[in-house]
């Protein structure tokens, strides 16, 4: 693998190109390897039984990467990859990698396709902007209490100090580091101070995040430390700054790669290849561990439809068939807290991510995240027990596409209309942090139609 | 033969060809249409586009070509058009960008094909844009219209910069403006008493239109 020097090197040597230019050959590349591969999207699996299909597009996605490798977006040049090293890191890429600390520490593992061993859990808001201060770590608090979660994934502070966060300003440096010491007083206040945190979230400058990272009450060697890619498949200096400060740290990078059903990717077929690309690109680039996929629709703005089921179940199965790799599926729902759609596009997304070998399930940008203090910790409950219900109870592929193709029926026409539910405060008693009646009877209700439907959730 | 030509251009468009469509235009005029009737089947195509791509039959790569190819073409045809007027081709000017601070690119440039698609003369400054860039370019080309997209709530501050910036500059009569980006409202628009607000690409080409349109 090529040393993070070498990687800067290439990114002032590789060819030039304007980044249009990038777009359309991503595009038309993509287009080419889908149909050389036979690559086909199917409306009546959105989770895919074909046995050959995952390793038919880990190929595509291998040329593709080959073919394009990284833009980076500063130079405008392209960071190109050798077969020795593309081969190296999909052959040694890290099966197994620990988060937190003491009684808290947990490792997320490879998984295979219907592994009964269950996912870990990385649970949430991915990043739902929540009301600064007390709110927000009552908010934290929520997803830190249910005991199914392993790790933390922050959300941002809508606002700090009642200011607006500006980014790459000093209040973006102050916001991130109170993110993080409002995750671990939330940590704290439910007995669980050695839980990792998954961030930043309210910083994704350089400076915020790196001044986030320190033993002193920020981000620990032991937490997540959250890096994402551009769309598609592009870098910057900003992000390998980011990747510099870590390395040198010791921690773990999780990376965050999003694409979308409709761009440049193109459908849900183009769609599977570039994510499945992103992780291989992700570990030599930006030295990632673990992954988090995010394809999504361009409409929707989710991750609960069925070519972006399909798109993600795929890229599993590719990955946990050929590499081991760490991935997750990054959960996003159309709908709100206490709506019966955001629990049954919670278990859409879990059911394909679980049944097809993903080794975490991390999640859930409710509301698609821009609608402030919509995201409580009930959404966490809901994907670490359907997660552990499909996995220990031997869901097969075939099944869970059965049982996800008729949950989608209950939502998958009510995308436009999306109901945004309710915010944290109406849907949690603030002074116990538990769900109030109608958000647990909803639950409860949803938990029965689940076992009726195959998933014997308890 | 003339409409022949004329379906090879509109092939050539669907199909991203600049190249292709520059060739037939010029050769629509060698034929003898009118330019003002080429640029109408121009438009027509791409915005046909345009809406295949609102309801995702089609994809960004095959809006991004047509849209660039019909770009071409007109270059082509603009010299004819001296003293002529297209009602499909507007002579409105959009700067296009995403504030500073934020990185994400698809929304953007979805909002810059689709107008384009709609006849729009779009200049899009990228990503991560100083509001005295979006304000600089849209000087220099004599804009009707500044489009600035924050999908991150940090760039959100950006936008309410750019509207005050334009006001102290006594620049606020001359441009419209319209915001749009997954972390913005017509609330926020509202607040920082921009003209326009668009939640995604087809409701921006409406808004566009409402708001400078008719230039």
């Amino acid at each position: 693998m090529p040393t993070l020097w070498e990687v800067l090197d290439r990114a002032e040597t590789g060819d030039y190109m304007p980044e249009t230019n990038f777009n359309l050959k991503l595009s038309r590349e993509t287009k080419r390897l889908v149909k050389e591969y036979g690559i086909k999207f199917d409306r009546d699996q959105p989770i895919p039984v074909d046995a050959s299909l995952p390793n038919d597009v880990f190929q595509a996605a291998l040329d593709l990467l080959r073919v394009m490798g990284v833009y980076c977006e500063n130079t405008n040049r392209t960071i190109k990859f050798t077969d020795e090293e593309i081969s190296e890191v999909t052959k040694k890429a890290k099966r197994s990698v620990t988060f937190g600390e003491y009684n808290e520490t947990h490792a997320i593992s490879s998984r295979g396709v219907e592994d009964q061993n269950p996912p870990s859990l990385m649970g949430g808001g991915a990043g739902t902007m929540i009301s600064e201060g007390e709110i927000y770590v009552k908010n934290m608090a929520s997803y830190a209490k249910e005991p199914l979660n392993e790790m933390i994934m922050a959300n941002t502070p809508a606002t700090i100090e009642g200011r607006p966060i500006r980014a790459r300003s000093p209040l973006e440096v102050h916001a991130t580091k109170c993110e993080v010491g409002w995750i671990r007083e939330a940590a704290r206040m439910v007995g669980r101070p050695n839980m990792a945190i998954v961030g930043t979230a309210s910083g994704l400058s350089a400076q915020a995040q790196i001044g986030a990272a320190n033993s002193d009450g920020g981000l620990k060697k032991t937490d997540g430390h959250l890096i994402s890619m551009a769309t598609d498949l592009k870098t910057n200096y900003e992000t390998l700054s980011k990747v510099c400060h870590t390395i040198e740290y010791g921690g773990n990078i999780v990376s965050l790669y999003t694409s979308m059903y409709g761009g440049y990717a193109g459908g849900a077929e183009g769609l599977a290849v570039v994510c499945t690309a992103a992780p291989v690109a992700e570990t030599i680039l930006h030295r990632a561990t673990t992954h988090l996929i995010k394809a999504m629709h361009l409409n929707y703005v989710n991750t609960s439809c069925r070519e972006a089921l399909w798109a993600t179940s795929v890229v599993a199965q590719a990955h946990s068939k050929n590499t081991g790799m760490l991935l997750s599926n990054d959960a996003f729902t159309s709908a709100g807290p206490c709506t019966d759609m955001v629990l049954n596009e919670i278990a859409t997304n879990t059911i394909a991510s679980t049944v097809s070998g993903m080794a975490f399930l991390e999640g859930v940008g409710t509301a698609t995240t821009a609608n402030v203090d919509h995201a409580t910790g009930l959404e966490v409950r809901c994907m670490g027990q359907v997660g552990k219900a499909t996995a220990k109870n031997s869901i097969k592929l075939d099944d869970a596409n059965d049982i996800v193709k008729k949950i989608l029926t209950k939502y998958e026409n009510r995308f436009q209309n999306r109901p945004l539910g309710k915010t944290f405060q109406d849907c949690y008693d603030l002074r116990s942090i538990e769900p109030k009646p109608e958000w647990i009877d909803l639950y409860t209700r949803f938990c029965k139609e689940l076992v009726d439907l195959g998933i014997p959730i308890s | 033969m003339a409409n022949e030509v004329i379906e090879r251009m509109k092939s050539a468009i669907a199909d991203g060809q600049a190249d292709l469509a520059k060739e037939y235009a010029s050769k629509a005029l060698a034929e003898g249409l009118d330019p003002i009737l080429i640029v109408e089947e121009l438009t027509r195509t791409v915005r046909e586009i345009g809406e295949k791509f609102s309801r995702l039959e089609l994809f960004l790569s095959d809006l991004m070509g047509a849209g660039l190819a019909m770009r071409e073409a007109i270059e082509v045809i603009k010299p004819s058009l001296v003293g002529k007027e297209s009602k499909e081709l507007k002579t409105a000017k959009v700067v296009l960008g995403t504030v500073t601070g934020d990185i994400h690119d698809i929304g953007k440039t979805v909002v810059g094909a689709m107008l384009i698609a709609a006849g729009y003369d779009v200049t899009d400054l990228g990503i991560d844009v100083l509001t005295t860039a979006f304000v600089e370019k849209a000087k220099e080309i004599n804009a009707s219209l500044i489009a600035a997209s924050a999908l991150m709530s940090t760039s959100m501050p950006y936008q309410k910069d750019l509207m005050r910036i334009l006001s102290e500059l006594k620049l606020r009569e001359r441009f419209k403006v319209m915001i749009g980006g997954g972390a913005t409202s017509q609330a926020w628009a509202t607040e920082i008493m921009a003209d326009g607000y668009a939640p995604d690409a087809v409701q921006a080409v409406k808004v566009a239109n409402t708001l400078v349109g008719a230039k």
